[in-house]
């Protein structure tokens, strides 16, 4: 082919609608795996004098395949850069793709909370009592709470007399208890000390008793769900006990309740917006990433993403623990979740134009079949560095207010033959954190970083064969998020059975850059090229709040 | 002698209003020197390289402006013009030259002129002496010499592929010119109207290789072999075709089965079978509430390439629904028998249509596919809601810069809801056939608002475009 780059570029105001094909210079869009179109940066000639109409903060703007129809590119212009100078007066645009929306928003959001450090002492009836928190009671690794009422205490079952420990930080976060969990034990047994799991609602406003017991010595658990248990709505969880008998004093040091495994969930909602109120939806103390995944879609990015018609696929690893006191993104929250599951990946495409132009989303796992046939003619670099060999991973993480460390370990033959270890670090913080779910993350990092991770690069400016498609792509059609077969790569019979990437000749495409004046397509293979601009807006991405 | 015309005019017209005539010769008031130059514009071509193979393909290849340098000597009846005179015509002169944009008439004694549309530009040398007066100018102007507007005969397409002329096309014989050219269609009210609530989304494409009029365009579903729990109905005035017109799947197995195939379409080998198309449904489903999921698989019965799943809008209109992309052949394509430039006829593929039920009772009713050109030019417009007179005549521009509007009959632009484009402008080739494809509407928007796609529809179209060339002339008829 050799003919105009057959594409076409639009934007779009409230107030103006144009294509500027033939205006545009220095045309550069991509996309990444995970995260879909990235940015898309040209240079627009016009006067300084007067904002043009189809220039406006957030104003869309498209890439065209001009003999399909097809969207190649589409996001929001976030930078429309004035410059005067040698080259006239000139604006560089610069636009994002929906994966942008994933930042717009930074809150507390709560989804499983294991943490009995989030518990607190709400009521000051009985000015004694207390509650604590120990991280490790028996030194076995178990944290427990207690609610206590001291010896020597004056207690009356017409006041009554009581220990309360409430969850603050659901009702905070303007999110409401799904599903509570815990197990429990006692100082003694008695028919006077009621213990109660209470479903209320945060400023003392209504409330349910789901679950009442009265003391006994023999332990136990219990679980009780929305829509059972309590009415929809409910915010404040309450775990507590009550004296019910004559007024006297509190003769031994056995009025307490010891509580462990708590496990709180907070309602959840479907993809598209519907929050889940019966307890069907909540069977398990965990969640699984693909239920996140449409709780954000839902809740959070209901106005800019395209979550009734997302394609999310199921995951099966149960998290334990998913809170974010201190706030958080959809995007930080999505990146953990790859943690759990670096099987999958996310991209926001294209606006669907039947649903209001929000974002196109799926939740996919990466494929294990080769999409694209490419060769090295065009240019190819595969640098693949021991640097990203690893046989042990040391996890950091924090839970119920204690910091662990789980270390694990895999065979790696080049480091065997080498006679050393190289060991990885990852932090989790305390949102994300239990030893199961550093277990998980360890595992899939390691599994990761079993073979040296490749950081090339592959150009493309020739048609390549889509097998997925059944058509012969231009590079601009290329996406990330699929294998690519490389020819003239180390060539043998197993490359034609691969099961996923290899490092050798069967690339993850990682991330994909066109450029109009090069007419050419730049993949990066496996992860990322390392990159000044990389490196600046990983730093960009940084979360907003502090790792604990 | 022949006769060279120059004079900037204003527009390109064949009677202009003349600005500056510079065509006097001798006798004035500019005379055209030697070293007056139209050169042919500059093509910018991408071909990358590397050691890895010998030589280079060009991967892409545009022409850059031109530039037109011209000579110009002001005279007087064969002497040199009086200082005086000499300073206001070239005064005028520089006056045409500092427009921001102009348009230069070129006639290089040729009996039809080219017009050139030239930016801005300042003399490079002025000679101003008792020996001599001379102006060297060299004009910026866009790539190519255009040749007066060429508008076509209306014709009046049918929105029915099988309909028995245009049906969803027209043709355009042998355009004038020498390199492509932006077409302009203007659409004007048959028996349908544009603005429609839901407002009306259009297809248009264009086939300008081969023999258009043998591309695979579309098929009817009772021409394919009925699948599970589907069979042709009787004769329907809305739909497409004749005798059985429609396939009816009625679900007695509500998961996704195949309701329709052909093996292979289209029958036999044609090199204008080549080509990638953007497929088509044209279907209703019966019952509103239903929940019906459409999927288009083809390339070989075993194993399939399976398009993506799509969800009938809950509607019971006629319309259209885009089941993607399609490839004739499938897979690699080499085009030609080695190296030899000698093209491969290409063979249709199998082609199968899954529908399930995924709630509901109702039945879901199969008109054709129609297979829109996708390697070329395809662009859909998205029409205003409203036509606020019957006579407006919509224009969709081609071409790099694709642009859609209003007129009305008087030739004013109207104001009307913001129309949206998305795709590539249309392109036509000269000295060949071409073929534009138009389709009322391929969108759902209409249909979800409570009209179906009609058969009986007209619309009559009036293709024009300006003729380019490369060099600073045309001949008379081409």
């Amino acid at each position: 082919m050799s003919l105009p780059v057959p594409l076409s570029v639009r934007l779009r105001t409230s107030t103006r609608d144009v294509h500027i094909t033939n205006e545009v210079a220095d045309l550069v869009f991509g996309s990444t795996s995970p995260g879909g179109f990235d940015t898309c940066t040209l240079s627009l000639h016009r006067p300084l004098r007067f904002m043009p109409g189809e220039i406006a903060q957030f104003g869309r703007l498209y890439v065209y395949d001009g003999r399909t129809g097809a969207t190649v590119w589409e996001g929001r212009l976030q930078d429309p850069g004035r410059s005067a100078g040698d080259d006239g007066e000139t604006y560089a645009l610069a636009a994002v793709g929906g994966q942008a929306h994933l930042s717009d928003d930074t809150r507390q959001y709560y989804m499983v909370d294991t943490d009995m450090t989030r518990w607190d002492k709400v009521d000051n009836a009985t000015q004694a009592s207390s509650v604590e928190q120990v991280g490790d009671v028996n030194d076995t690794g178990v944290p427990v709470m207690f609610l206590r009422i001291p010896q020597g205490t004056s207690v009356d079952g017409a006041i009554p007399s009581r220990t309360v420990a409430a969850h603050r930080g659901l009702a905070e976060a303007g999110q409401k208890m799904g599903r509570l969990s815990y197990n429990y034990d006692c100082g003694l047994t008695t028919a006077n000390i009621t213990h109660s799991m209470y479903a209320a609602t945060a400023g003392v406003g209504a409330a349910d008793i789901a679950f009442s017991t009265t003391f006994s010595t023999t332990s136990s658990a219990t679980t009780k769900v929305i829509g059972t248990d309590w009415t929809a709505g409910r915010n404040r969880p309450i775990i507590r006990f009550h004296y019910t008998g004559a007024a006297s004093s509190v003769s031994a040091d056995t009025w307490w309740l010891q509580v462990s495994g708590v496990n709180l969930l907070a309602t959840r909602y479907d993809k598209s917006g519907n929050e889940l109120l019966t307890g069907a939806s909540y069977t398990s103390d965990m969640v699984l990433a693909h239920q996140v995944v449409e709780d954000l879609l839902g809740r959070i990015l209901g106005a800019t993403v395209d979550g009734p018609n997302a394609a999310i696929f199921t995951t099966s690893y149960l998290i334990e623990q998913l809170c974010y006191p201190d706030g958080v993104t959809p995007a930080k929250v999505l990146e953990d979740l790859i943690q759990f599951e670096q099987g999958y990946t996310y991209h926001l495409w294209e606006s669907n134009p039947n649903n209001g132009d929000k974002f196109k989303f799926e939740w996919v796992p990466w494929p294990s079949t080769v999409r694209y046939e490419a060769d090295v003619l065009d240019g190819f670099t595969s640098p693949a560095s021991g640097n990203t060999v690893f046989n042990k991973i040391a996890v950091r993480y924090r839970n119920r207010g204690t910091t662990h460390i789980r270390v694990s370990s895999q065979s790696v033959p080049d480091l065997t033959a080498a006679g050393f270890d190289r060991v990885a670090f990852v932090d989790l913080g305390d949102e994300a954190s239990t030893s199961t779910n550093a277990g998980q993350v360890g595992d899939q990092y390691m599994a990761e970083h079993r073979f040296p991770i490749n950081q090339g690069s592959l150009t493309v400016r020739t048609p390549i064969l889509d097998t997925l498609t059944g058509r012969m792509v231009m590079p601009w059609e290329i996406r990330p998020g699929n294998l690519i077969r490389v020819r003239g790569v180390e060539s043998y019979p197993s490359a034609l059975n691969s099961d996923g990437r290899d490092g050798l000749t069967i690339f993850k495409i990682a991330a994909t850059s066109y450029s109009a004046s090069e007419a050419a397509a730049t993949l990066d293979l496996d992860s990322f090229s390392p990159s000044v601009a990389r490196a600046m807006a990983a730093l960009v991405k940084r979360p907003a709040v502090r790792r604990r | 002698m022949e006769k060279h015309y120059l004079a900037f005019v204003d527009s390109i017209a064949a009677s202009p209003t003349v600005r500056l005539d510079m065509s006097g010769g001798t006798k004035g008031p500019f005379n055209l020197r030697d070293g007056t130059r139209f050169d042919p514009p500059p093509l910018k071509r991408s071909i990358p390289s590397t050691l890895l193979a010998d030589g280079g393909t060009p991967t892409s290849a545009s022409y850059d402006n031109r530039t037109i340098v011209l000579v110009l000597q002001p005279m007087s009846n064969g002497a040199f013009m009086s200082p005086d005179n000499a300073a206001a015509q070239l005064q005028l002169l520089v006056r045409e030259l500092d427009r921001p944009t102009n348009i230069l008439r070129y006639q290089a004694g040729t009996s039809a002129p080219v017009f050139f549309r030239t930016y801005r530009s300042g003399p490079d040398s002025v000679t101003f002496t008792p020996n001599g007066r001379e102006l060297v100018v060299t004009l910026l102007a866009e790539p190519f010499a255009l040749g007066l507007k060429e508008t076509l005969s209306p014709v009046t397409v049918t929105n029915n592929p099988a309909a028995g002329s245009n049906g969803m096309f027209l043709d355009i014989a042998s355009p004038k010119g020498d390199v492509e050219t932006p077409l302009t269609v203007a659409i004007t009210n048959g028996t349908g109207s544009l603005g429609a609530t839901g407002r009306l989304r259009s297809g248009l494409a264009v086939r300008r290789r081969g023999t258009p009029a043998n591309v695979p365009f579309f098929l009817q579903a009772e021409a394919m072999t009925q699948g599970t729990d589907t069979t042709t109905q009787a004769n329907s005035a809305s739909f497409s075709g004749s005798g059985n017109n429609y396939s009816r799947c009625t679900f007695g197995t509500p998961s996704g089965q195949q309701r329709l195939s052909i093996n292979p379409w289209p029958s036999g080998s044609s090199n204008d079978y080549r080509g990638t198309y953007r497929v088509f449904l044209r279907c209703r489903q019966n019952t509103a509430s239903d929940s019906i999921d459409v999927q288009l698989q083809w390339g070989t019965s075993s194993p399939v390439i399976s398009n993506d799943i799509v969800r009938v809008p809950g509607d019971v209109q006629i319309k259209y629904l885009d089941l993607g992309l399609i490839q004739f052949p499938a897979g690699y394509d080499p085009v030609t028998d080695g190296l030899s430039g000698v093209e491969l006829a290409v063979q249709g593929t199998f082609l199968a249509v899954y529908v399930r039920r995924n709630s509901g009772t109702g039945t879901f009713d199969m008109d054709l596919l129609l297979f829109m050109p996708a390697d070329d030019r395809l662009e859909f417009v998205k029409w205003p809601t409203l036509q606020a007179f019957s006579t407006d005549i919509y224009i969709a521009e081609g071409g790099a810069r694709p642009a859609a509007y209003c007129l009305d009959t008087t030739g004013y632009i109207r104001t009307t809801e913001t129309i949206e484009i998305a795709g590539g402008g249309l392109m036509i080739t000269p000295g060949r056939a071409n073929r534009v494809f138009f389709v009322r509407d391929l969108g759902t928007g209409v249909a979800s608002a409570g009209t179906s796609d009609s058969v009986t529809a007209t619309h009559v179209l009036t293709c024009s475009y300006y003729p380019r060339y490369l060099g600073g002339f045309r001949p008379a008829a081409s």
